[in-house]
């Protein structure tokens, strides 16, 4: 299996919100291959962001920094982050950080969709 | 490689001074903060400074190119020549460098192209996507392209001021181990000749040429970085391992141990010890998991350890002393940089460990006589995340302990060892294992602790710091004075 790997869709009428569909695990080295492909995204103008979790096995601290820099990035633009279904490890990992409290958490993509204010016609 | 060297050594030389003279600030504790504030930032932009210089060590690509696409253009008797490289990530070519009068390969209605400074420029900036006119065409199918009669080729483009008509054009990819890197291209054979195909077969000899002196230059560079990195792993490492505290304190009715061990050259763990009270009552313990590695994570782990240590002080709620620091470090680190940290404060006469839980792993206590367990985990977030409204939520816990009880702190890089087959050592067989432990000494306890880990990963490489800190009430503590405390400490 491939450390990493993303799939990205846009969301919405709009065209600035994307989901990517995260596969494998971020740590220290493949960490670097997210962001490039979110900062690509970003910089076409993509404002927020559903990060669908429930592929990704497992998350070291340097993935979760980089989620965080993502979320305060899209804030910034005036978007937003959430994150879809983690699997219990990664949720376990992101409560132990005491980090639920700050990220948007979604089950679906209907609730992540709410949480954005996105429409879909 | 003298140079970086001697940097090195200045960057060492400057912590060492600033880590020396913190310890001597901490001492007034009045002026204390204004000048380790002061301190930290210039020593923050010293790196920074630094961190640009140390590129400098670098063979630089364009000088060597340069000669070689000046040789190319004389002996291909060309009027202009360029070569352009490929970058992988977005598969666009880009002039690195130009000799003589060489178009723009893309369209333009540009006027100010009159001189070659302004002109070199220009085509350098130029981006030629893969598969895009000769050049494109060139990297993408890996053949040369031999274009005599440019005016009637549509992969040229039609140019009307006169210097920059293209007669005729050759165009050559560059390869690394097979692999297109780039293209070498030649314009317009001087006298008003025609290239021809003896033209392209010296351009091919040529542009091998060309192609293996990038590849080295490229090699030599990767392997200086390597050796930068290399070095500068190994001052981190020296470093941390001076931040680290010597030897653990002597506390009468308790044994204390703690250990560390990074799973690269340097980590991001770190522990202390320090007495909050000039009395000597109130002993802060502390271990963190800094997010960072190399470098830029032993200097926040730096940074962390002098904050704690200065706002500790004095102060008796583990929490208040967190908050206080993620204030600080929420400023001063970057967004995408947290440390996990447990502070605790053991009163040695009360006999209770009051503490917060910065994000970081549970803190566990097993009894001495009957083995049990207790996980304690109040609620906290990781520091330097946050600001102090959401960080203000960060909850506090007080232990009583007693004798004989051991209590322990880790970090995730206990729980999460790994063996061969990715199975995680885990919290279950850790704890199974701290109640086993339970009449050994804290000393034991870790030497063990570290066995019972490497039995488990069998040798697979880890890719996680290990640090724990174990601390036991001694079962004689009776013996030891105890006294009752009438008002318990305050709290924030």
């Amino acid at each position: 299996m491939k450390a990493f790997s993303f799939v990205s869709r846009e969301l919405g009428d709009q065209k600035d919100a994307a989901m990517f569909d995260l596969r494998g695990y971020i740590d220290a080295h493949t960490v670097i291959e997210f962001e490039r492909a979110v900062n690509a995204s970003i910089d076409g103008g993509v404002k927020s962001l559903v990060l669908d979790l429930s592929g990704l096995s497992y998350i070291s601290s340097a993935g979760i920094g980089a989620m965080m820099g993502l979320a305060r990035k899209l804030s910034q633009r005036g978007g937003d982050l959430v994150l879809l279904s983690p699997t219990q490890k990664v949720f376990a990992i992101l409560e132990g950080l005491g980090f639920t409290k700050i990220f948007k958490i979604a089950s679906s993509e209907t609730e992540a969709l709410e949480k954005l204010n996105i429409k879909v016609s | 490689m003298s140079i970086p060297w001697a940097i090195y050594f200045a960057i060492l030389v400057a912590m060492g001074v600033w880590v020396i003279r913190l310890k001597a600030v901490e001492k007034e504790q009045a002026q204390a903060l204004e000048k380790i504030e002061r301190e930290r930032r210039a020593v923050f932009m010293f790196l920074n400074n630094l961190g640009e210089r140390l590129t400098t060590s670098r063979i630089a690509m364009e000088p060597a190119l340069q000669i070689i696409i000046e040789f190319i253009v004389d002996r291909a008797d060309a009027e202009a020549g360029a070569i352009f490289l490929l970058d992988p990530a977005d598969n666009q070519l880009a002039a690195r460098v130009v000799q003589g009068m060489f178009p723009l390969l893309n369209p333009t209605t540009e006027r100010v192209l009159t001189k070659q400074k302004y002109l070199t420029e220009r085509v350098k900036r130029e981006r030629i996507p893969l598969g895009q006119g000769v050049i494109g065409e060139a990297a993408l199918t890996g053949k040369p392209i031999l274009v005599a009669d440019a005016a009637n080729d549509p992969r040229v483009p039609n140019v009307t001021l006169g210097y920059l008509t293209i007669r005729s054009i050759m165009a050559v990819p560059l390869r690394a181990r097979g692999v297109v890197t780039g293209v070498v291209a030649v314009v317009n054979k001087r006298e008003e000749a025609v290239f021809t195909q003896a033209d392209l077969d010296l351009l091919l000899m040529l542009a091998d040429q060309a192609a293996s002196t990038a590849e080295m230059v490229k090699l030599y560079n990767e392997q200086a970085e390597k050796q930068r990195i290399e070095q500068e792993l190994r001052i981190a490492h020296d470093f941390q391992r001076m931040l680290l505290p010597s030897e653990c304190p002597d506390v009468p009715g308790y044994e204390i141990a703690a250990f560390s061990r990074p799973a690269l050259e340097v980590g991001g763990d770190y522990y202390d010890f320090f007495w909050v009270d000039p009395e000597q009552r109130h002993l802060g313990i502390v271990i963190a998991d800094v997010s960072g590695k190399g470098i830029p994570g032993a200097f926040v782990m730096a940074m962390v350890r002098c904050t704690l240590r200065v706002v500790a002080r004095g102060r008796l709620s583990p929490r208040e002393v967190l908050v206080e620091a993620n204030s600080r470090l929420y400023a001063d680190t970057k967004e995408n940089v947290f440390v996990t940290m447990t502070y605790g404060i053991l009163d040695t006469q009360r006999r209770t460990f009051r503490f917060s839980r910065a994000g970081h792993e549970p803190l566990v206590t097993v009894k001495y006589d009957s083995g049990a367990v207790r996980l304690t985990s109040p609620d906290g977030i990781a520091l330097g995340m946050v600001d102090n409204d959401l960080f203000q939520t960060t909850e506090e816990a007080e232990l009583h302990l007693e004798p004989g009880e051991a209590v322990v702190l880790y970090t995730d890089g206990v729980v999460e060892a790994m063996d061969p087959e990715a199975r995680e050592y885990g919290q279950k067989r850790f704890f199974d294992f701290l109640v086993a432990q339970r009449h050994s000494p804290p000393q034991e306890i870790i030497e063990n602790a570290l066995k019972d880990i490497e039995a488990f990963t069998r040798g697979h490489p880890q890719h996680d710091d290990i640090t724990l800190v174990a601390l036991r009430v001694r079962t004689d503590i009776m013996e030891v004075r105890v006294q009752p405390v009438v008002s318990a400490a305050p709290t924030g």
